[in-house]
């Protein structure tokens, strides 16, 4: 009874207080965000609050811009960006830096997976993602994301992330054409929800030819995505990229070439002809200086598989798994050679050759001939690798750790192909050994025999602290990463490269960074980041490392005697990025101010080695980077929206750089000390207008960049130059009842003005020559104006 | 015995009141709308996660925030922290005079519902 007395007062106590508690409680009303927060017209600024430099392309830049360009065209308008293509569409490829940084200094990841090349880090963006099926692009300017999978970025990381499938299904055409028979076609599946599982599968063909000299490109792409909802903050998922691309590049021409044989200037248009092969005479063929356009190919394919097991584990704590498989292959560059006969010019018994010697290649019976041949420098790469990654969230501290493993083989041969009179190459996949040049033997013939295994690692831990109210936030972290390169040279034709070796090294670093936020008001925030990068050389540091002389002996055909020694001692380059910014977010407008500094030790560059008297890639001593980045968008008013962006950068060399010794021993310098790095304008500046009414839309973007240099010396330069896009839209009417839905025309016209400008032909951070009196600069053209249109619609 | 009269009916709440409470709900949730936006780690672009959040803030009649929390999960630890973020980090304009009478405080629940636009 007094039980029931008490609980019956307890009831009514609860009751009243509830009663108070819901009279002091209203319901705002559901808020709904969608993954693009409130849209900005232009698509090329977000919400950011990274305490760190960011910028980020979002679907809304991607979807009106020509669908076959690449991630560098797309990044082109952001703050800090200098990137060229070699041509209007993309599909050729081109270069890209970041504050100085080339390509091959940055980290680039497909949904988190790196797609770097595991040997030479270099980027190859006509292979990646279709642009229809990506959601965003994004560029972090200066510090590498703790967690992000790289061993060769002392500069900054881009990420493509892919768009999820649908939740209903659809399939999307699009077809397009334009100039220089250019020709694409698209057409995506997405199955839409079936119970918790969606995924789509897109098909691209592609094709235009060079607006120089003869050729083209040609282009299959498949991307497909599925997802499986586990329900509760977990998902499975698993994606596949695949491209197999035939390209004729584009020829590079010096400064004085450019003058003389004109802008349009390419390779040569008809193939360099045989001599007429007699038995028992010597024919010495030679190879062209300017290479025949079909002997300069890119043939290429490569697959991503990724998985992603991303686990829920409780409310605080998340785990992700996420493996990766790439696979690569192709050549390019430019295959036109000469291959000499065993006997050319050298009276040498077989026996004493590798392999005794290069067997007949032109079909008389002798060996006594130089033959011009299609000879390229074939890659194939198998990477498996896997992301984990573990988060635990305990009230202010998000502590987020884990650890990235992969191992990559890298097979590198130069194996090498007959070719006609008329252009035609026996094998230009280079992958039929029945048809590809063999020694005597019958071993298959290479100019290059190398394999590379890369295993990478990274162990990280990073804690953000929510202090304040979650208006001051503070991330400190750290990561070890490390690279263990086992380089094994098979006795090949190649320079100084003729006897088995093996070469293990490791690279490794402890990278710590802080980064710290301050949210003064909901619309303005300050930040502060410090972090360190680190870059490990190339793996073709360790090529050609037999010495000569003595050369090597061989004895029926195999090396039997010779010492070898790595030249080239390149550590890794380290730099200390600090970033400090503010960023505004109001109602009409948001935008950033970034002021950076960089302070690069050991950086990588090709200088003159005084204790073995030649010319290496060597860590060439400090240099230092600074510089500021501002970009400012709008909203749309009256349908009318806008974005700049600006960047002054001041990229230095510390020292003059040793050159030579003089017959005297006097030291040789040439004048590097606070000259600019090459390829790294002053100065840039984008900006893109947009209205978008109704079913309309025009877009007009533009870009300055200013004088590059191209020798470490600064003597010799190349112009400012201003390119302008136009990407405009028309929405038509949906079909009859449930028949074809959101059709659209588009066109797309690159470099509105027709300008002509100059490239950098910047193939790799550290490959620019020192001075005109010791190498020749090369460059690339630009592109004309080009139209394409676009017609799309959904089903 | 007569029936007893039956008590008069309670007096409705003053309507100038209740509007005033509605004016200032709206105002919060258009203030919400202008701030919120979706989070932009590397870690929430790649996962995406989608869901509802449904956050409670208390504020005094200055407008100043008391606390906030979460009232249900959406599941997704970013969309929670992300939430929580948008509300704490408020600037809210105080109660008007006559809104919320008799109360020094006020807890205004609001469901953030995350949605992710696919290709």
């Amino acid at each position: 009874m007094r039980t029931f007395k008490l609980n019956t007062l307890a009831l009514a106590m609860f009751t009243m207080l509830g009663a108070a508690h819901a009279q002091q409680t209203s319901e705002i009303g559901k808020i709904t965000v969608t993954g693009e927060g409130d849209k900005l017209g232009t698509g090329l600024i977000i919400d950011e609050d990274t305490p760190k430099a960011k910028s980020t392309v979002t679907k809304a830049q991607l979807e009106k811009t020509r669908s076959s360009s690449n991630p560098f065209q797309a990044l082109a308008l952001l703050p800090g960006v200098n990137s060229t293509s070699q041509d209007a569409t993309g599909l050729f490829g081109g270069s890209l830096r970041v504050r100085g940084f080339n390509s091959d200094q940055m980290g680039f990841t497909i949904d988190g997976a790196p797609v770097n090349d595991s040997g030479s880090f270099s980027v190859f963006p006509q292979e990646y993602s279709d642009a229809e099926n990506l959601c965003e692009i994004f560029v972090t300017q200066g510090a590498t994301d703790t967690e992000a999978p790289h061993v060769g970025a002392s500069g900054g990381n881009v990420g493509l992330v892919t768009c999820d499938p649908l939740d209903t299904s659809r399939v999307r055409t699009a077809v397009s054409g334009g100039q220089l028979d250019y020709f694409r076609g698209f057409v995506r599946v997405d199955t839409g929800k079936i119970g918790d599982f969606k995924g789509f599968i897109s098909f691209s063909k592609s094709e235009v030819d060079k607006f120089r000299g003869s050729g083209g490109t040609k282009r299959d792409h498949v991307d497909a995505k599925a997802e499986y909802d586990l329900k509760g903050g977990s998902k499975l998922s698993a994606g596949l990229l695949y491209n197999r691309a035939l390209t004729n590049n584009f020829r590079s021409l010096t400064l004085a070439q450019v003058n003389s044989e004109g802008y349009y200037a390419d390779f040569a248009t008809s193939p360099p002809q045989h001599i007429t092969p007699v038995n028992g005479t010597a024919q010495s063929e030679t190879s062209p200086s300017n290479a025949y356009y079909g002997y300069a190919l890119n043939p290429f394919e490569n697959y991503l598989l990724t998985g992603k097991a991303n686990l829920q584990l409780s409310e605080r704590v998340r785990l992700d798994i996420e493996p990766y498989f790439w696979y690569g292959y192709g050549t390019g560059g430019t295959q036109q050679t000469t291959v000499s006969e065993a006997n050319f010019n050298n009276a040498t018994p077989l026996g004493s050759q590798l392999h005794g010697g290069v067997a007949d290649i032109n079909g008389d019976g002798d060996l006594l001939d130089r033959v011009i041949v299609y000879r390229g420098s074939l890659t194939e790469t198998y990477r498996p690798g896997v992301n984990v990654k573990l988060s635990y969230t305990l009230d202010n501290n998000k502590i987020l750790g884990g650890f990235w493993y992969e191992r990559a083989r890298h097979f590198q041969t130069q194996p090498a192909s007959r070719v006609s009179n008329s252009g035609g190459i026996s094998d230009r996949w280079l992958g039929n050994e029945d048809v590809l040049l063999k020694y005597n033997d019958g071993t298959e013939y290479q100019g290059r025999n190398q394999h590379t295994v890369s295993t990478g690692e990274s162990v990280f831990i990073q804690d953000t602290i929510d202090l304040f109210n979650s208006k001051f936030q503070i991330t400190p972290s750290a990561s070890y990463r490390k690279i263990h390169r086992d380089f094994t040279n098979t006795a090949n034709s190649g320079t100084n490269a003729g006897a088995d070796y093996n070469y293990q090294r490791d690279y490794d670093e402890v990278l710590p960074s802080l980064n710290m936020s301050f949210q003064a008001s909901d619309r303005l925030q300050t930040f502060i980041g410090i972090g360190k990068n680190f870059k490990a050389p190339g793996n073709f540091e360790y090529q050609g490392a037999i010495d000569n002389p003595p050369g090597v002996t061989y004895t029926n055909g195999a090396p039997t005697a010779y010492t070898w020694s790595i030249k080239n001692k390149a550590t890794q380059e380290t730099s200390i990025n600090l970033d400090v910014g503010t960023r505004y977010k109001g109602d009409l407008f948001k935008g950033s101010v970034t002021a950076f500094y960089v302070d690069f030790k050991n950086r990588i560059a090709s200088a003159f080695d005084p204790a073995q008297g030649i010319r290496l890639d060597i860590n060439v001593g400090k240099s230092t980077i600074k510089g500021l980045e501002v970009e400012l968008g709008t909203v749309p008013v009256y349908g009318f929206s806008g974005y700049v962006s600006g960047t002054y950068t001041r990229s230095t060399i510390k020292d003059d750089l040793l050159v030579g010794v003089t017959s005297t021993g006097q030291n040789v310098y040439a004048l590097t000390a606070d000259k600019q790095f090459p390829d790294t304008p002053k100065g840039m500046a984008a900006a893109s207008i947009q209205w978008a009414q109704g079913p309309y839309l025009v877009n007009v973007a533009g870009k300055f960049t200013s004088r590059r240099q191209v020798t470490l010396a600064n003597d010799a330069s190349i112009s400012a130059f201003t390119t302008f896009d136009l990407n405009a839209a028309y929405q038509l009417p949906n079909g009859p009842g449930n028949g074809w839905k959101n059709p659209i025309i588009r066109l797309n016209v690159s470099n509105l003005t027709n300008k002509q400008y100059l490239m950098a032909n910047s193939g790799s951070g550290s490959q620019f020559g020192i001075n005109t009196a010791l190498s020749t600069p090369s460059v690339y053209t630009g592109a004309p104006r080009f139209a394409s249109v676009t017609f799309q619609v959904d089903y | 015995m007569a029936a007893p009269t039956p008590p008069p009916p309670a007096p409705a709440p003053p309507a100038p009141s209740r509007n005033v409470d509605e004016g200032y709900l709206g105002e919060l949730r258009g203030y919400l709308n202008g701030i919120k936006r979706y989070p932009n780690s590397r870690e929430a672009r790649q996962l995406k996660p989608q869901g509802t959040v449904k956050v409670w803030i208390e504020l005094d009649r200055a407008g100043q925030v008391l606390g906030a929390g979460i009232h249900t999960g959406s599941g997704s630890l970013i969309l929670d922290n992300e939430a929580l973020r948008t509300v704490r980090n408020g600037r809210y304009p105080a109660f008007p005079a006559d809104s919320f009478t008799g109360q020094s405080f006020h807890r205004f629940v609001v469901p953030i519902e995350y949605l992710v636009e696919g290709g």
